[in-house]
């Protein structure tokens, strides 16, 4: 089934494509916005991340600082050297708790250093929660710190602490030899947990490294440590961001995960709320849409019902003003504009039918079986031969003449042939009136080609010879003058002894000439000129000089091959 | 060399003699008529004396070890030493991690230096220029003034953190080398010798006020004893109220070592005393002198300082023994992970052409760099001509280990000389202590 596109569906579908473009570009800005605040969110939390480690920073590089007092102090260079170098075992003693009280000062320094110890020859000098580290990873850490030349070591245990271990070497005369083996605990845990103070923080993991050692790890599993490459990752199931880098003094890298839930429950909520007002703007936009539609196809259609009943010929929706002063009320007008004119033009042309109609009747009623009157008038014609009577034989003659040419198709005739009919008609009311009448026919030669009305000179002369012989019996003299003018042919019809009413012209427009047989011949004629020239043609009457006169003019047209018409 | 250092030498003699042009005896200090004596002293030469004019520039001088075999000795591994199997049961170590790449940053060069004012400025701006020459390096310098430079480098040292670059003095160098801490740059470079390159050189000077002198009519004798010095201190006290700066500590002991033919270290290890004794007597008599001072102060007329530090109208006098001293110092560090972009810096430092507008004279007389480019101003002249007619390149053995801790035991004990202790004490119990000091410290090879 076709499914038909009207005006309405063409202009909903061309809107609603429009609009449907817009939000589709609406909601790929609001992608691409969605996106770059991503980035942005995760350059930002970036910084933020690195800010925080920067406390943790702090605890490691300020275990660093401790630990160069140990290396470096005088204290302990000379009580450990003076441990090393053999002192009497009552004085060993006493330069041990020495020792360990000032170890014990120095835990305070920070709460996440949970134990100092001094690895010595002369045994472990320690205060704090103790160790937890196996034998040989003291010795491993030992080995890694004897390696570094007094630098610090960190290494990363199974516990959750990350140790720091330090050769102490006697400085005096740059001896360099080791006095003992530095050991601070930090509680890696326990900084971890103070970096996740804050709420936002509260889901991320860390994992921290020195040198290639792993220090510390909340990755559940060393398969899910992310690449270095990595910018994001589903840890335990959840997108974290991923972010590596260096702490500045301490030196440790660093991988955090940072949960992107935290950070994009409101945001996600906003994209939804900014989705669902979208929506909710497009269906709005929808009803909108319909009602503009529906609006502005309303006018319309009050037009397309007005061109409906106008094609219908109902009348009743013309001339109906719509309101509003836009493209439709000016289509409106001018349809308006246009149906009048229609209107006077069919009216005018059904007026012409109509008078075509009544003129071809009254010809038709004139012309009753013509054929048979023509076969008499023939029969007539050649009896008076037989008897010859030459008096009948020429009248009925001419009479057929005039049938003939009466019952002949042509519209129009020549003025040659015209005027032949005329003859014809003129020498039968010749042996009607005798010498009453006088004709003389003043014509151009060039005008005798000139193409007119068929019966347009005719019934002018009958009128002359009606309202002068027939009707006072006086004598009357008939002029018909024919002559060319520029590109008309003006023809004239004088009579002697009648004169016509000065308002006949309008008498004549009005159709009161039409009571007698004569004025309808007179109004016939009019009328035909105005049918087959225009408006502008027609008869003009005038009285002069004692005369009679009835002319009228035609356009020039003329018979080529010179037919004289049949 | 020595021809020509001679032929230099008689010319600075002959400036020396014009401070010294009335000097009537060895002994004797005459008080001259002072309008007089400015116009023969005070007059300077014009201002600007090109070297070509006055001597060829001097030889450069690698402060160099002397043939010591130095032989780093191995430290015995600690396993054996600290019972480190210890009863410990706990957790083991977590293991290694692929860290972050770090960012190439070129190569960062650390410096530690203790040079201070102008000179400190000039090499700034010389760091500046070579980062600029050589955008992958990054130089990173750490000044510390001298009194603390030394402790801050062997706390560096205890920390496994010294520096690519130290600037290094002739009591350390022997001690460092030795403990390999720091580099034969011939390893790296075949054109370069021993533990270090110096920017230029110096010698010991006693600088006086020239014009003060002239105008107390005070002639300098030809030899100067410490009589005449204290004659002129004592005019200059009763005249002016000035103090008389003297050179007490390890720089007279020093000088009266080689006065005895003797090396100071080496005595003190073989129990010698006898210049000990006389050093201390002669403390014990400076300090009875109530305008004598050992240390520096603003109302004296004389200092002891370097060559570099002469001035337009600085009184010059050499005062024994006239060691070469190397200005601005450096050494390679054996910690330095960057060696070869190390050496490049220095030996750009000691002879790029394009620092001598920079530096001119200001770390000495340039090792490595020729004069001939600039012209020298007045004061630059003095330096140049003292330093050729005085400097003495002759081999003088390098101070052992525990020379600077035995520097701060004589003064020590030369406070307590002036406090009242018999110089003959001072001197048993600071060579019981000084030897103990150079036992300990692994010095001498005679030990």
């Amino acid at each position: 089934m076709k499914f038909p596109m009207t005006l309405e569906r063409k202009l909903t579908l061309i809107l609603f494509s429009f609009f449907l473009s817009v939000l589709c570009v609406m909601v790929l800005l609001l992608a691409r916005l969605q996106n770059e605040y991503e980035e942005r969110v995760y350059v930002i939390s970036g910084d933020n991340t690195a800010y925080l480690l920067s406390s943790s920073d702090s605890v490691f590089s300020g275990a660093q600082l401790l630990s160069d007092i140990f290396v470096a102090d005088g204290f302990y260079q000379q009580s450990l050297s003076a441990l090393k170098d053999g002192e009497r075992e009552e004085n060993a003693e006493m330069l041990k708790a020495d020792i360990v009280s000032h170890i014990s000062a120095m835990l305070d320094t920070s709460p996440f250093i949970i134990d100092i110890a001094l690895m010595t020859q002369k045994g472990i000098l320690r205060a704090g929660a103790g160790f937890s580290l196996s034998s040989e990873a003291v010795d491993e850490a030992s080995a890694l710190a004897r390696a570094a030349n007094g630098a610090s070591v960190w290494v990363g245990s199974e516990d959750e602490s990350i140790y720091l271990a330090r050769s102490i070497r006697r400085l005096e005369f740059l001896s360099l030899d080791e006095l003992a083996v530095l050991f601070i605990r930090l509680d890696a845990r326990a900084v971890a947990q103070a970096l996740r103070g804050e709420e936002e923080n509260a889901g991320l993991r860390l994992l921290f490294s020195s040198d290639g050692r792993l220090l510390y790890s909340e990755f559940p599993d060393r398969n899910e440590i992310p690449s270095l490459d990595e910018t994001s990752s589903s840890i335990d199931g959840e997108e974290c961001f991923i972010y590596h880098g260096t702490l500045p003094s301490s030196g440790f890298a660093y991988t955090v995960a940072l949960p992107v839930e935290s950070l994009y429950s409101d945001i996600y909520e906003l994209v939804f709320a900014a989705f669902l007002l979208l929506m909710a703007m497009f269906a709005a936009f929808l009803l909108i849409l319909h009602h503009i539609v529906k609006r502005m196809l309303l006018r319309l259609g009050a037009l397309r019902r007005k061109m409906d009943a106008f094609a219908s010929g109902s009348s009743s929706e013309s001339i109906v003003t719509l309101p509003g002063n836009d493209e439709i009320a000016q289509l409106n007008d001018r349809f308006d504009s246009m149906a009048k004119g229609y209107k006077e033009v069919v009216e005018d042309n059904y007026r012409r039918e109509i008078m075509l109609k009544d003129s071809a009747i009254k010809m038709l009623t004139q012309q009753i079986n013509p054929h048979f009157l023509y076969n008499v008038l023939d029969s007539i014609y050649w009896m008076s031969q037989k008897y010859e009577a030459d008096d009948i034989a020429s009248m009925s003659y001419d009479l057929a003449s005039l049938f003939r040419a009466a019952v002949s198709s042509e519209d129009l005739v020549t003025v040659r042939k015209e005027l032949e009919m005329l003859e014809s008609f003129l020498r039968i009311q010749r042996s009607r009136f005798a010498d009453q009448i006088s004709y003389t026919a003043n014509t151009d030669e060039c005008a005798l080609d000139a193409l007119i009305p068929k019966f347009s000179l005719q019934p002018l002369v009958e009128n002359a010879v009606k309202h002068s012989v027939e009707e006072s019996g006086t004598k009357t003299e008939i002029t018909v003058t024919c002559s060319k003018e520029d590109d008309v042919v003006l023809l004239e019809v004088a009579n002697t002894g009648s004169a016509f009413p000065p308002d006949m012209d309008i008498r004549l427009k009005e159709g009161k000439a039409s009571k007698s047989t004569e004025r309808i011949g007179l109004q016939n004629i009019d009328e035909r000129l105005h049918l087959l020239f225009g408006e502008e043609f027609g008869l003009i009457f005038r009285n002069e000089d004692g005369k009679a006169i009835v002319s009228f003019i035609v356009p020039w047209r003329y018979d080529a091959e010179g037919n004289t018409g049949r | 060399m020595a021809g020509k250092k001679g032929i230099c030498r008689r010319k600075i003699y002959a400036l020396i003699a014009i401070v010294c042009v009335f000097a009537v005896s060895c002994s004797t200090v005459s008080v001259e008529n002072t309008e007089v004596r400015k116009t023969d002293i005070a007059s300077p030469m014009p201002p600007a004396i090109t070297v070509e004019e006055q001597l060829e520039l001097p030889s450069p001088v690698i402060v160099d070890i002397p043939e010591v075999v130095i032989e780093h000795e191995e430290k015995e591994e600690m396993d054996d030493e600290i019972p480190f199997s210890l009863p410990f049961s706990g957790s083991e170590l977590l293991g290694t991690i692929d860290a972050p790449a770090r960012d190439d940053e070129g190569v960062i060069i650390h410096i530690s230096l203790w040079e201070t004012g102008e000179r400190r400025e000039k090499l700034e701006e010389a760091f500046r220029l070579y980062e600029s020459l050589h955008p992958d390096v990054d130089i990173v310098t750490e000044f510390v003034d001298y009194p603390g430079y030394w402790g801050n480098i062997s706390a560096d040292i205890g920390a496994g953190r010294l520096a690519d670059i130290i600037e290094m003095d002739r009591e350390h160098i022997r001690q460092y080398s030795e403990k390999a801490l720091i580099r034969d740059l011939s390893d790296y470079n075949p054109f370069l010798s021993g533990y270090g390159i110096a920017l230029g050189f110096s010698a010991p000077v006693m600088l006086y006020d020239k014009a003060l002198l002239a105008d107390a009519g005070i002639v300098l004798p030809d030899e100067f004893t410490l009589e005449a010095f204290e004659e002129i201190g004592s005019v200059l006290y009763e005249k002016y109220g000035l103090m008389t700066e003297t050179s007490a500590g390890i720089g007279l002991l020093e000088s009266l070592a080689l006065w005895y033919g003797d090396d100071i270290y080496e005595s003190i290890l073989s129990g010698d005393t006898g210049y000990l004794t006389l050093y201390f007597s002669l403390i014990d008599h400076i300090s009875s002198i109530p305008f004598f001072t050992s240390v520096q102060r603003e109302d004296t007329w004389n200092r002891f300082a370097s060559s570099v530090d002469i001035k337009e109208d600085d009184g010059i006098l050499q005062l024994g023994h006239c060691t070469v001293e190397p200005e601005a110092f450096f050494s390679l560090t054996a910690a330095s992970e960057c060696p070869e972009e190390a050496i490049a810096l220095i030996s750009w430092l000691a002879a790029s052409p394009d620092l001598l507008p920079l530096f001119r004279l200001s770390f000495g007389i340039p090792a490595f760099r020729s004069l001939d480019s600039i012209s020298l101003d007045w004061s630059e002249s003095k330096q140049l001509l003292y330093f050729e007619a005085v400097a003495d390149d002759s081999a003088i053995p390098l101070p052992p280990a525990g020379n600077t801790e035995i520097a701060l035991l004589l003064s020590e004990y030369s406070a307590k000389v002036s406090s009242g202790m018999p110089a003959e004490e001072a001197s048993f119990l600071f060579l019981e202590e000084a030897r103990d000091i150079l036992i300990r410290a692994g010095g001498s090879a005679a030990v």
